[in-house]
Parts: C-alpha cells; structure tokens; sequence
C-alpha cells in the first residue's frame, strides 16, 4: 500500500528504556517496507473462485510456489459450492440466522485454516529473510503482497 | 481523468502560497462534500419501488458509470484525530454504523423505516385481527406459520438492510506522482498523479480491461460496481436499495432474496386467509354480506392491501427469479441491453441455469474487507503526501513501494 503509513500508533511494541531513551520494537507486519511484490489475482477460470496467479517475476525464488499453491487450494476448498455449503446456508435460513452463532459454518473453517496457514508460512520461512506476506482478506483478494524489508 | 477542480491533484509549491490554496481547497472540498452529501438529488428516487423505479435509478447510474470513472470526484477521508477511529468510519463518509463495527448501512434512513412500518403494520393487523379466528376455527398451525415468515422476513431484511454487501476497501492501487516536470504539470507546475496504467486480465481466453475507480482508488475487480449513493465500489453489486438503505451486493444477496420471497409469500398468505375469514363468516351468517363485513372489517381491509402490495413485490421477486437463472446482476442485465462493450458476466456464466440458480443462492458468504472493528490506519491525503516525500518526517518514511507483478 503505497503511502498509507503502516505504524498505528497505538502499536504493539516492548518498551526497553535504556539510558533515558525508549526504544519501540515494532512488529514485523507493522513495519513500512521498502518493496512490495504484489501477485495477482488469476480470474482465467471464470467459476468464481479466489485464486492466484501462478506467474511471479524471477525475483521470487522457488518457495514462494509452494506458498501459493497451498493458499490457492485452501481458497478453493473455501469457496467450492458443495452440499455441505448448501446445507450450512438452508439450516441458516430456516433457523432465523441463528445456526451460524452454534456452529462455524464451513467457510468460516476455511478461513481460519488459511489465515493459520499464511501465518505458519510468515513465521517459519518468511520473517527470517525480511519478507512477509499481507494478509489477502484486507486487500479483498485483488493481490497478494509480498512485503520486503531490507 | 484529472479533472482542474478535483483539489487532491493539485499540490502545493510553496509555503507562503500554501496556506492559501490550501484554505482554497479546503473551501472547495468543502463545497464539493457538501453537494456530494445531499442524498439522491435526483426525485425520480423517491418512487415507489417497482421494478420500473429500479430500471430509472440504475439508468442513471449508468450512465454516470461511464463518467465515473473519467471524473471520479474525490471523497476525501478525513484526517484522524487521536485515538484514530474505528476503521468504518475512516473507509466511509456515507455509511453510517450502528454499534460501531457491527451493523452498517447507508444514509437517507426514512425510506428504510417506511418500509419496515409498510412491513410491521399489516402483518400486526393480522395477527391481532385475523389469528385469533383462525386458531380456533380452522387450524392452530396456520397462525405458527404466519408467525415464522413474518420474523423470517423481518429478520432478512434486517440483515439485508444492516450487513456490508461487499465493500472494497480503498486505497490499494495509488498511482505514484509523477517527477515534476514541464509535461505533467498544470499552470501553475504542480506534478500530476500520473494516470494509472489500463489492466487487461484473462478470462477463459478473453482479455477484459479492468477499470481504475478515481474514487476508491483501485482497480476494480471483474463484476465489481461503484454506487453512487453510498459512494463505495462494491463486489457484484446487484443494485442499491433505498428501501432497505442499503447496496445490495455479494454478501447480502442471499437474505435479500429471501426477504423477497417471504414477503410475498406473506402478503399472498393474508390475502388468502382473510378472504377465508370473510367467506366463511359470510356462508355462516345466512349468505349476508352486511353482516360479516360489520364483523370482520379489517379483514376486508387487509385483503385489499395486500393484494395492492402483491403486485410491486411480487414483481420485483419475479425479476429477480429471473436474474438468478441467468446468473447475472441486475446492473449486468440493464448494461446488456445497451451494449457497449464485451459481456463480463457471460464469461462468468455456468451455462446451465440450475446450476446457476445454485451457485448464486448457494455460495458461501465471504468475510467482510473492512476490518470494521479494527482501529484505522493513519492516512494522510494528498497534500500531505507531497510533504511527506520533500521532508521525510522521522516517524513517516516516504515509501515508494514499487509494484513489480
């Protein structure tokens, strides 16, 4: 996101007084980067469903593949109307919309599962080489953005 | 598509004369704000709805659609104060928020509570009037079913009326400024954004132009539309409803639908059983017309209301009946009559109507795109930003993302 500063400032961050001069860790995911690399979202099938580009510039290097291909499959395991879905949306209805309050709706699952997924993929491949993936919800799926910091 | 009056072009040289084009500025914002702030000028919106009040309102839509995209007047955000606001209410001018981050809605609430009393009043009048008859004499489960359709479709429209249909949030593809230079500058050398560049993406093997939105500042997904009245682009929006003060869009088609549909279900349920009230009353007063009117007068007067209602309602849910075989939004299906341009949602059509009917009802709802009940981030507009890359200020580093996809 080009200029919109990415320090709330109310951020998370420890304070470490040292030598009469606070010092604020920020979070990596709250931090401005440098770059940002942004794939697009791959609308070539016409059914729908969310997914993303499978072309990436040279830049990227060959992790970043297995990134989006499990990030494209959970997407579509989302959103892929099966009975299951349908059963969700007519116990919805036929409840009053109070089914979704007792029971998570398999979307919902999906979801969580993705954003668990990208998480797990930040924290253990990521952050160590100054990367970090947005989360794709905030950008309504229209890309997703690598951020660089170097 | 820089339009001279749109102030956010226009940046600042020096601070001498900054001062005052930015007083200027801020009195035509204000002034702009202030016309964009009168809901739906336009009178033609203040109809009854049918379907042929909908066919004017998404006319002129169109037809500004078009323009819109050339002469996006610019919404400003504005700036926020400490401790920064809810992320609505940073997104949003028009939308207004109930229980801040829970509900959201648009302006011009009266059309709303018009047709929630239009909604209330008949079917109170039949449960107090009518039920009570027909426990006793025809059946206990007919009033339990009335009762159910009648919270089913209150509770539809509310969620209809108070769910976000789809927003997209802003701000996700700003165009850098261009280097201040002869070219790109106006009279008085003050750089231009520079115009963003046209997007083509495939679809099944046609290369379709995404449009830029000046407003919201992105490139606008396939099928994605921006409303006027709520001043927002929304994912497939259907249209906007100002009955129920609402877009309705990719999230909120399902219980709009069925709102419908249980309201004319409800109106064809008073109009049959008060006419069986007054048939029977008749039959068993010597065939006396007189005497059950004198008995059961609302009936009479439910009946006929209701029948009025059928057809405006039941008109509308037949279209939209209509529209979901076909797969396609009713924006989609007015803009095909005037063709302009290749069909995006015939792309997106699955061919066979049931399974079109099935994935449109059927698809799951997706999670909102505003964090509403997340804090803002800080953003800082236009003017501002030119700030931002001459001194870079400590806290704010002026970052120029580059985009490379």
């Amino acid at each position: 996101m080009a200029t919109r500063s990415s320090m709330p400032p109310t951020s998370s961050s420890e304070q470490q007084p040292t030598d009469s001069v606070d010092h604020q860790v920020i979070d990596i995911s709250n931090r401005v980067p440098d770059k940002a690399i942004r794939i697009e979202r791959d609308y070539s099938q016409g059914n729908g469903i969310t997914r993303f580009s499978n072309e990436y510039p040279l830049l990227l290097a060959g992790r970043f593949q297995h990134t989006i291909d499990g990030i494209n499959h959970l997407l579509e395991e989302a959103e892929r109307v099966s009975w299951r879905v349908v059963f969700d949306n007519v116990m919805e209805c036929l409840t009053i919309y109070t089914w979704p309050i007792f029971f998570r709706t398999h979307y919902q699952q999906c979801i969580q599962r993705l954003l668990t997924f990208i998480h797990n993929e930040n924290e253990t491949l990521y952050h160590q080489h100054g990367i970090s993936i947005s989360n794709p919800i905030r950008c309504a799926y229209l890309f997703l953005e690598f951020k660089m910091y170097n | 598509m820089q339009s001279a009056n749109s102030p956010s072009s226009l940046l600042l040289p020096s601070p001498s004369s900054r001062q005052q084009l930015q007083l200027q500025l801020q009195q035509q914002r204000r002034r702009n704000s202030h016309c964009e702030s009168i809901p739906s000028p336009d009178p033609r919106s203040y109809f009854v709805a049918s379907m042929h009040q909908q066919h004017m309102i998404n006319e002129e839509s169109f037809e500004n659609y078009n323009l819109n995209h050339n002469n996006g007047q610019q919404e400003h955000l504005p700036l926020p104060s400490s401790p920064p606001p809810r992320a609505i209410r940073v997104t949003t001018k028009r939308n207004y928020q109930l229980f801040p981050g829970r509900f959201l809605t648009s302006r011009a609430y009266w059309a709303f509570f018009l047709s929630l009393v239009v909604l209330i009043a008949p079917s109170v009048l039949f449960i107090v009037f009518v039920c009570p008859w027909l426990w006793l004499h025809i059946h206990p489960a007919i009033p339990i079913l009335f009762a159910y359709l009648f919270v089913l479709a209150l509770a539809s429209m509310l969620k209809t009326s108070w769910t976000d249909p789809g927003i997209l949030p802003r701000n996700l593809d700003i165009p850098p400024l261009s280097p201040n230079n002869d070219t790109t500058s106006d009279d008085m050398g003050v750089p231009y954004e520079s115009i963003p560049p046209p997007k083509d993406v495939l679809i099944k093997g046609e290369m379709i132009r995404l449009k830029y939105c000046d407003t919201c500042r992105l490139y606008r997904p396939p099928r994605a539309s921006h409303c006027r009245q709520c001043n927002n682009c929304v994912e497939n929006e259907d249209h906007h409803c100002i009955w129920l003060n609402n877009c309705v869009g990719k999230r909120n088609y399902r219980p709009f639908f069925i709102f419908i549909v249980t309201s004319v279900t409800l109106c064809l349920y008073v109009v049959a059983f008060s006419l069986v009230h007054l048939i029977r009353l008749y039959y068993d007063n010597n065939r006396s017309f007189g005497i059950a009117l004198s008995k059961a007068p609302v009936s009479l007067l439910l009946a006929i209301l209701c029948f009025i209602l059928v057809i405006p309602v039941g008109g509308l849910t037949s279209y939209h009946c209509f529209l979901v075989i076909r797969g396609v939004t009713t924006h989609e299906q007015l803009r095909s009559a005037v063709a302009m341009r290749p069909f995006e949602h015939q792309l997106f059509d699955m061919g066979n109507p049931f399974v079109n009917m099935f994935h449109v009802l059927c698809r799951p709802q997706p999670k909102s795109y505003l964090a509403r009940r997340k804090h803002a981030e800080e953003w800082y507009e236009l003017p501002y930003r030119q700030q931002q890359q001459q001194q870079p200020l400590p806290q704010q580093q002026a970052e120029p993302s580059s985009k490379a996809s």
